[in-house]
C-alpha cells in the first residue's frame, strides 16, 4: 500500500535523439545525391530576402550549360515552383503544410520520386525562415543564407546560429541600402564576428556584376566538388 | 517554431518504449536539449503535455537538461567551451563560444541534439 506513495516506479533509459533521425536521413540523401552526381545547395533566408530571385538568376545563367533542378519549399503555395518551371528546369514543389522548414524526410521522399541522375546542380529553396531550418540537415553539399538589407542591420546578430552553420552568406538588395539606412559593411562585419571563415557576397539584382559573382560562386563550388569526386 | 512536430516524435518514442515495458503510467520524462538547437524547453513541454493528454503519459512530469556544446578550433583544440552562465540568451551564448586556448571563434561540433533520455514508469 505504501508503494503508491513512492514517486518513482522504474526508470527506462531511451537515449533516442530526435534530430539524429533527421541526420540519418540526411546522410541517406547525401548518398543518393552523390550517386546521381548532383551538387546540392540548400538556400535559406527570411521571407522576401530574395531567395527565389537569386536562384532564378543562377538558373538563367547556368541552365544552358548544366542540367539544373530545383526544389521549391513553401508552406502552401506553388508560386516559387511556377517561377522556376517557367525557366525550363526540372522543378519539384515541396509543400511543407504546417512546417516552418524543410527536413531530411521531405527531401528524401522527393528524391525517391524524382530521378536526378545526370543532373549537375540541385537548388533547394528552404521555407522563408532564419531559425528553424538550421536544426535540420537536408543532406545538401552547401548551405547558403541570404539576408536583405531591408531586414535591418541587426538581423544578423539576432540570428547567430544560421550564420555560424552556413557555408556562404549573401547580403542582398544592396541597391536600396541607403534608402533603408543600412550600411552593408556593418552587416558583413556582423557575419564575420560570428563566423570568421564564411565568405560573404553583397548582391543586388540591379547590379549585374554582383549577380555574376553570385553565379560564379555557385558554379565554382560545383566544379570543385566534381573535381574532388 | 517547430517544437510541436518535435514533440510528436518525442512522445511517440516515449509511448512506444512505455508500451514495450508494459507501463501503466509514465511518471517522469527526462529530455536533454542541445544548447545550440533552437528548441525552447518551455514550449516543448507545453506541446508534450497537450499531445500526451489522454495517454498513459498524461500526468507525467518533465525534466529538461541542457547538453553543452562541443567546439573545435583552428588551433587544434577540440572539446567543451569554458563554462558560461545558464541564463545567457542564444546570442550572448554563441558569441561566448570562443576557444579556451587561443580565444578565437570556433566551430560547433556538438550540442545539437534533442534526446529522450529516460522515462520513469509504473
Amino acid at each position: 500500500m505504501w508503494n503508491t506513495f513512492l514517486a518513482t516506479g522504474h526508470i527506462i533509459n531511451i537515449g533516442h535523439d530526435i534530430f539524429k533521425e533527421n541526420r540519418k536521413l540526411a546522410d541517406k540523401n547525401r548518398e543518393m545525391l552523390k550517386k546521381s552526381g548532383v551538387f546540392s545547395v540548400n538556400i535559406m533566408g527570411a521571407i522576401g530576402s530574395g531567395k527565389t530571385t537569386l536562384i532564378e538568376e543562377a538558373i538563367k545563367a547556368l541552365g544552358g550549360k548544366y542540367k539544373v533542378a530545383a526544389i521549391a519549399g513553401d508552406v502552401i503555395a506553388d508560386m516559387d515552383a511556377a517561377r522556376f518551371e517557367k525557366l525550363g528546369v526540372k522543378t519539384i514543389p515541396a509543400n511543407t503544410g504546417k512546417e516552418c522548414h524543410l527536413d531530411a524526410h521531405i527531401v528524401n521522399e522527393l528524391l525517391k520520386k524524382n530521378d536526378l541522375n545526370g543532373y549537375d546542380i540541385l537548388f533547394i529553396e528552404n521555407v522563408g525562415n532564419l531559425i528553424c531550418p538550421t536544426d535540420f540537415d537536408l543532406g545538401e553539399d552547401v548551405k547558403i543564407v541570404i539576408v536583405s538589407v531591408s531586414e535591418g542591420d541587426d538581423i544578423i546578430l539576432k540570428h547567430p546560429v544560421i550564420f555560424k552553420t552556413s557555408d556562404l552568406a549573401v547580403i542582398n538588395k544592396i541597391d536600396i541600402a541607403e534608402a533603408v539606412s543600412v550600411d552593408p559593411e556593418t552587416m558583413v562585419r556582423d557575419v564575420r564576428s560570428l563566423n570568421e571563415k564564411i565568405p560573404v557576397l553583397l548582391t543586388s539584382k540591379k547590379q549585374e556584376e554582383t549577380v555574376k559573382k553570385w553565379i560564379k560562386t555557385i558554379e565554382d563550388a560545383m566544379l570543385e566538388k566534381k573535381r574532388n569526386e | 517554431m517547430h517544437e510541436y512536430s518535435l514533440a510528436v516524435d518525442l512522445m511517440e518514442s516515449v509511448l512506444t518504449t512505455a508500451k514495450e515495458n508494459n507501463a501503466k503510467a509514465v511518471n517522469l520524462i527526462s529530455v536533454k536539449v542541445g544548447r545550440i538547437t533552437h528548441v525552447n524547453p518551455a514550449q516543448l513541454e507545453f506541446c508534450l503535455k497537450s499531445i500526451g493528454d489522454g495517454t498513459i503519459a498524461e500526468n507525467a512530469s518533465y525534466s529538461f537538461e541542457y547538453i553543452e556544446p562541443e567546439i573545435r578550433c583552428v588551433c587544434g583544440y577540440a572539446g567543451k567551451p569554458n563554462e558560461t552562465a545558464d541564463d545567457l540568451d542564444m546570442l550572448e551564448y554563441l558569441v561566448s563560444l570562443v576557444c579556451p586556448l587561443c580565444g578565437r571563434n570556433t566551430e560547433v561540433i556538438g550540442g545539437t541534439e534533442l534526446v529522450v533520455d529516460s522515462i520513469d514508469i509504473d
